[in-house]
């Protein structure tokens, strides 16, 4: 190791030790920040996945009029099919709803009631990143008066809370998880512009001796690399314990396995990198 | 090697120096006197290029007042070497840390500066105190460190503001033989002060200043 990062080391280590209660503040508080951010996170990730399960449900079941010929079924299909956001269309003849009754309820309705009172239906699935609820209700308005239809059944409510709300709860919850960086960078920032501070005669005493620029910031870097680290593994530590946890109490919960346990590491080396520039910046300016 | 060409230098629109010429070669021993408030510090602090001409140019060896960037500043101070009435040493370190902070600054490697490190402690007289805080010292040894910083990366010109202004009698003799020896090995010295009393030296320049003027 050169002679200048092993001394932009020492100093920023020093600076960590010098602003004790600062820096016990800002560590505890990014692990804090990043515990939950990390949390947060799986909790997206399993509400977005929620949101996919219950997007590829969604569809318009159209029950067809007793009695329709093959090639009336046939016709009707082609014209369903006609509008893009249709994704597929399912026959479901008036045996095959029979057999579905009978494995959903146990019960053989025909036996019941001396016929089969179960329509034949067309599934009609709409592509899963396409169309709104208007448009949704648009098509099965429109197969609704198509000739052989008796009527059209969908999960109004499922649709519109998948379609309407699951962006939204994405989106509030992205803008939390930004929130919550956010403040960690600013309190990264904080505690280096107050060790900045307690050593403004150092970093006089270095321009006057003809110390560059990059190295009067880098020992503050580093400190910020460090805080940012030190919180950062932290959190690291207590979400893998969590998970440990959590998997075993539910082990359907986390269903993805996405190497995501150094993210909050490295997320943590990038806040501590960030603050430290902005205090800098915000302290060379002034 | 330095050379003040015509130099104006206004704080608030009121002038501070006005129309300094002033020519200072290799080795020599300069001395500005005058008052309070005579522009001393600012003619220094012009030549360390802490602050920049309104009007004029200064040329320090090859840097140029007018076209310096701020990226080549440190790079001029690693030649101007600069002490102070206050001393501007680091209290939290010791001797020997704040004459080698000036080397660790300058990326000087490792092994070079303990050497130059006790060199110029030798220099100065501060051997035996190397390992000594700061707070531990008298006026007159702070002063000492404080030159020993500003002649370790081998400035070819210090400057002095005020030096001996903290310092009693004895020190400011002290400092004064001190600044001479080094005088004697080549640097030059520009050096500002209110006291023309403590002025006994016979090879050097005298220049006076007032009210922001050389005087005739």
């Amino acid at each position: 190791m050169s002679l200048n990062l092993k001394y932009a080391f020492r100093e920023g280590y020093r600076g960590l030790s010098r602003a004790r209660v600062a820096t016990v503040i800002t560590v505890s508080t990014v692990a804090v920040t990043l515990t939950l951010a990390g949390l947060f996170f799986f909790l997206m990730v399993n509400i977005g996945q929620t949101l996919g399960n219950l997007r590829s449900r969604i569809y318009l079941e159209a029950f067809l009029n007793d009695g329709l010929a093959a090639e009336a079924v046939r016709s009707l299909e082609e014209k369903i099919r006609r509008d893009s956001a249709v994704e597929s269309i399912l026959y479901i003849s008036k045996e095959a709803a029979l057999q579905r009754f009978q494995e959903e309820f146990g019960e053989d309705i025909q036996e019941l009631i001396g016929e089969n009172p179960l329509p034949a239906s067309l599934q009609i699935r709409i592509h899963t990143q396409k169309g709104s609820v208007e448009e949704i209700e648009k098509i099965a308005a429109a197969v609704q008066i198509m000739d052989g239809v008796d009527e059209v059944v969908y999960h109004k409510n499922l649709i519109r809370l998948v379609r309407e709300y699951g962006l939204i709860i994405l989106a509030v919850g992205l803008g939390l998880f930004i929130l919550l960086l956010f403040s960690s960078v600013f309190l990264i920032a904080n505690t280096i512009r107050l060790t900045i501070h307690a050593q403004t005669r150092n970093i006089e005493v270095m321009k006057l001796v003809g110390a560059t620029k990059a190295f009067i910031r880098r020992p503050y870097l580093i400190q910020g690399f460090l805080e940012g680290g030190i919180g950062g593994a932290i959190a690291t530590g207590i979400l893998l314990i969590a998970h440990v946890f959590l998997k075993s109490r539910f082990p359907g919960l986390f269903t993805f396995s996405l190497p995501v346990w150094p993210l909050p590491l490295v997320f943590s080396l990038f806040l501590g990198y960030a603050g430290s520039r902005w205090a800098l910046k915000y302290f060379f300016k002034s | 090697m330095i050379d003040i060409q015509d130099v104006w230098y206004l704080a608030g629109g009121r002038p501070i120096l006005c129309d300094i010429r002033l020519k200072i070669g290799r080795g020599e021993f300069v001395f500005v006197v005058g008052p309070s408030g005579a522009g001393k510090s600012t003619l220094l602090n012009l030549v360390h290029m802490a602050i920049l001409p309104t009007r004029g140019r200064i040329r320090v060896a090859d840097f140029d007042s007018s076209g310096i960037k701020p990226k080549d500043i440190p790079f001029l101070r690693r030649k101007v070497g600069m002490v102070f009435q206050d001393f501007k040493l680091l209290e939290d370190r010791d001797v020997y840390e704040n004459v080698a902070f000036a080397l660790w600054a300058t990326g000087v490697p490792g092994r070079k500066i303990k050497k130059r490190v006790f060199q110029v402690l030798a220099d100065v007289g501060l051997s035996h105190k190397r390992y000594t805080p700061i707070p531990e010292l008298s006026g007159g040894e702070k002063q000492r460190v404080a030159m020993a910083r500003a002649l370790a990366n081998e400035p070819f010109i210090l400057l002095a503001d005020e030096p001996t202004g903290n310092l009693d009698q004895e020190s400011s003799r002290e400092l004064m033989t001190l600044l001479g020896r080094i005088h004697r090995r080549g640097t030059a010295i520009l050096m500002a002060t209110h006291k023309e009393y403590e002025i006994d030296r016979k090879d050097a320049r005298l220049i006076r200043l007032l009210e922001g003027k050389i005087l005739p």
